[in-house]
């Protein structure tokens, strides 16, 4: 120790110092703090892990948007205080999901840093000092919201990065974004009340509690055991999402920020201002935070009450039926949704005397924005599956589409829709994309258009076996260069039992079905007769067969078309 | 600074530790001496706004500690070295006298860590500065607090048992740094040490199971004794105190033991001694 006095200079504050700048001070250094906490980062990249898992499996089911990345990513998509998620409505059951991770481990940080004091024994130490127990609340508070925001960012740019290298085009929405680091604060200020509030055990049983509960409660949920309009109080916005996207829900994250700063002002108030009961603390800063505890409170209870009164997940509630374009069937303004995932609950708008589901009905929604074209189709998909999906799109399609042109059902326009079936009808293809397919290049399913042109009849769920139908699906096949006219001979020649099965490219083909065409289950495979029929079918120029077979098609789909009468028509 | 506590009294439960304490601090080194359990730390709480009175009032440099704006301003104006003190492990030291600095409001951050290297140099730690704290021995971690505590140079600087821990060369250069620290500042130091009271402090209070049983200069307490320690060849039934000592006689406090008995010089000790030995008993308190 050397002699003070000359080297420490008195400190002569000549106004009383900011105590917004203290806290500022405060704030940036416990966050440099928790920017090296170990729990944190193995959340974020776990939770960026889990999204990617997530997002690999399910993801460009819808728009590819912010939104969706969102969704599937769970970021925020929070399960404070009851619980509860439906990750999208086609794989709700994907629980265990990024933000859950992020969120564990947000509280877990929170448990460690409200611990801090108590675990070394500094309390005393802090105490004492101008800015108070209630200031130093308040920093670490502050330092939670800097930290838990951009480990949210660093999960959401994780998986907006890695799929934009998939030729996904996600973009980034600053409300949901904004909702999700609110989400993940949440739970880094509750770990921060526990943590400085209850013994050491809980620490880590509450995080355990709070991810295992939160899962369980979604489960829960998802079988329905959990009323589904529960799920608006939820942190952040659940699955709809994508119908508020789409505009056809009312846009609740406006409302669902203000609910969530509401919780975390009733949160916060209640971390900085409980403890000021105890021991010689600023009554005044007490009332001021158990006041805005209560504030928080109010709002979040008015808030929430307004969002239980949401329509449910699945209700259209906007825009009115004026805007809808109806455009199939014998329902004029007809919508309709996958029953399996809504209940068969009757949608809350839909014109009375509408079937409440047909996934085939997918509205045109104006979303499809995206497009590629060539002279014979045109496939648009949601915008922000960007332009390099449409064109591999257009490629997949490209060598039927002009074989199929002019016949039944073939469409000269493909659109992306947001349900699980594919359907076309009058020129118009509606396309249920796998996200496989966009994100990692596999083929699309080559019996599509086959399946759009040929309505196919079926005898117990199954396709007629019918020679007439075998054999121009591949003259189809041979046409669009799926299968070669040799290989058909080949074959023809080589399978005793009559049976052909051709393997395409990442298709199956099971032998066990053969004799049938199944383009939409991905495999094709022809009898001994269909192949003859179709060879027969190869001899001629394909605009006259087009012109011989379409007079034909109605007994064709009905199969009720003899091969006699195609060799009759061309003969 | 002037500290004035006027009617002090703190219970924990039934036990009550500080029993209607008056005490006037003024600038200078304070040392507060009293054998375990006489409230010294429960004062020093109590001064660091740590620890609520249940009676009494105090005030430091004319802030009244019983008004959350009192305590504030006290706040600014102190520094505290409590007898047990935890620090966060993984902070540097320089970390964690800076996280105190910016607690005190020091919130230019040049200046402030300039404060934070010179305090650090006062305790005689810049070699370790960058070092962990939880790497350091217990007398390390010792002069952190202290450095702790004069980092926003406090004009009333409480420290409750600052020298435990430390090794001799370090509770010298200790009494150096507080000697001239005590130049324009109030010092309030808790010890059991006598030494080190009678090392650097200018007045001293013994406190007895929670009252004031002396306060004034350390040569006052002393005068106490004059007359009252011996030097005998065997111990006395009227001692006080005896004990032998390393040349074989016997030390004694109290009346004359015998007429072969010499008086001789007493040391602060033999007067703290004294003084608490002679204190009433806490039958007699209550």
């Amino acid at each position: 120790m050397s002699a003070l006095s000359t080297e420490l200079p008195a400190l002569r504050q000549t106004q009383p110092p900011s105590r917004g700048r203290v806290l500022t001070t405060l704030t940036r250094v416990e966050s440099a703090k928790l920017g090296t906490s170990a729990v944190l980062w193995l959340g974020a990249v776990g939770g960026a892990l889990v999204s990617l898992g997530a997002a690999g499996s399910v993801w460009p089911l819808l728009t590819g948007s912010a939104g969706l990345t969102y969704r599937q990513a769970n970021i925020g998509i929070g399960n404070l205080p009851v619980g509860g998620l439906r990750i999208d409505f086609l794989s709700f059951l994907l629980m265990p999901s990024g933000w859950l991770v992020l969120a564990g481990f947000a509280m877990l940080a929170g448990t460690w840093l409200g611990r801090r004091d108590r675990r070394c024994g500094a309390e005393e130490l802090l105490v004492v000092t101008p800015t108070g127990r209630a200031g130093i609340r308040a920093a670490r508070l502050g330092a939670l919201v800097l930290a838990s925001s951009i480990a949210v960012a660093f999960v959401f740019g994780v998986v907006l990065v890695v799929q934009a290298t998939s030729g996904a085009r996600g973009s980034i929405d600053w409300l949901i974004l904004l909702d999700g680091c609110l989400g993940t604060t949440l739970a880094s200020w509750i770990g921060y009340g526990v943590g400085s509030s209850l013994p050491a055990a809980f620490s880590l049983f509450v995080p355990i509690l709070y991810v295992g509960g939160s899962f369980y409660l979604s489960v829960w949920q998802a079988t329905s055991v959990l009323s589904s309009s529960i799920e608006w109080l939820l942190p952040t916005p659940p699955a709809p999402s994508w119908s508020a996207g789409l505009g056809f829900l009312p846009n609740i994250f406006p409302e669902h920020i203000v609910y969530l700063v509401a919780l975390l002002l009733l949160t916060g108030g209640a971390v900085v201002g409980l403890p000021l009961r105890r021991g010689p603390e600023q009554p005044e800063r007490h009332r001021v935070a158990l006041g805005i505890g209560v504030l928080g409170l109010a709002v979040a209870v008015s808030i929430g009450a307004g969002l239980q009164a949401k329509p449910d997940s699945y209700a259209v509630a906007s825009p009115s039926h004026a805007t809808w374009a109806p455009e199939r069937y014998s329902v004029p303004d007809y919508i309709g949704f996958d029953c399996s995932w809504v209940g068969n609950s009757p949608l809350a708008n839909a014109p009375r005397g509408a079937a409440p589901c047909d996934v085939s009905a997918w509205f045109h929604d104006h979303v499809p924005v995206s497009c590629a074209a060539d002279r014979s189709l045109s496939v648009c998909v949601y915008r922000d599956y960007g332009p390099v999906a449409a064109r591999r799109l257009l490629a997949a399609m490209r060598s039927q589409a002009p074989v199929l042109a002019g016949l039944f059902g073939r469409p000269v326009t493909v659109r992306m829709v947001p349900v699980n079936a594919s359907s076309c009808f009058a020129g118009l293809g509606k396309i249920a994309i796998d996200e496989s397919m966009i994100a990692y290049g596999e083929q699309f399913d080559p019996g599509y258009l086959m399946s759009c042109a040929f309505p196919l009849p079926e005898s117990e769920g199954l396709p007629v076996d019918d020679p007439s139908i075998g054999g121009v699906t591949l003259w189809l096949a041979i046409r669009s260069g799926l299968v070669t006219a040799g290989a058909a001979k080949t074959a023809l020649v080589s399978e005793p039992d009559g049976v052909t099965c051709f393997a395409f490219a990442n298709l199956p083909c099971d032998a066990q079905s053969g004799g049938v065409l199944s383009p939409t289950d991905g495999g094709l495979s022809w009898t001994r007769a269909d192949i003859r029929v179709g060879l027969f079918l190869d001899r001629y120029r394909q605009s006259r067969v087009v012109a011989a077979l379409r007079p034909l098609l109605p007994r064709l789909v009905d199969a009720t078309l003899a091969p006699s009468d195609l060799e009759h028509a061309l003969g | 600074m002037r500290v004035v506590v006027e009617n002090l009294s703190r219970s924990f439960g039934s036990s009550k530790v500080l029993r209607d304490l008056d005490l006037t601090l003024e600038p200078g080194i304070t040392g507060i001496l009293g054998p375990n359990g006489a409230g010294k730390t429960t004062l020093l709480r109590i001064l660091s706004t740590a620890l609520a009175p249940s009676k009494g009032s105090i005030k430091v440099g004319g802030w009244d500690l019983s008004s959350p704006h009192g305590r504030t301003e006290a706040r600014r104006r102190l520094g505290y070295l409590p007898q047990e003190v935890g620090y966060y492990p993984r902070f540097t030291v320089f970390q964690l006298v800076d996280y105190i600095a910016i607690l005190k409001e020091l919130d230019d951050r040049g200046e402030r860590h300039r404060r934070v290297r010179t305090a650090i140099d006062a305790v005689g730690l810049s070699a370790v500065a960058g070092k962990r704290i939880k790497t350091l021995s217990g007398g390390m971690r010792r002069r952190v607090g202290i450095a702790q505590a004069i980092v926003a140079d406090p004009e009333l600087l409480l420290l409750d048992e600052p020298t435990g821990g430390l090794d001799p060369e370090q509770r010298m250069r200790f009494r150096q740094l507080i000697t001239s620290l005590s130049a324009d500042r109030t010092v309030v130091l808790s010890t059991h040490l006598v030494e080190d009271i009678a090392a650097v402090c200018t007045s001293v209070v013994v406190l007895w199971q929670g009252q004031a049983l002396f306060h004034g200069q350390p040569a006052q307490l002393r005068e106490r004794a004059d007359g009252m320690v011996w030097l005998a060849d065997a111990v006395p039934d009227s001692a006080l105190l005896s004990w032998r000592t390393e040349e074989g006689a016997v030390r004694v406090i109290g009346p004359r033991p015998s007429a072969a008995a010499v008086a001789i010089e007493p040391t602060l000790e033999d007067a703290y001694l004294l003084v608490t030995n002679c204190a009433p008993t806490d039958a007699q308190l209550r």
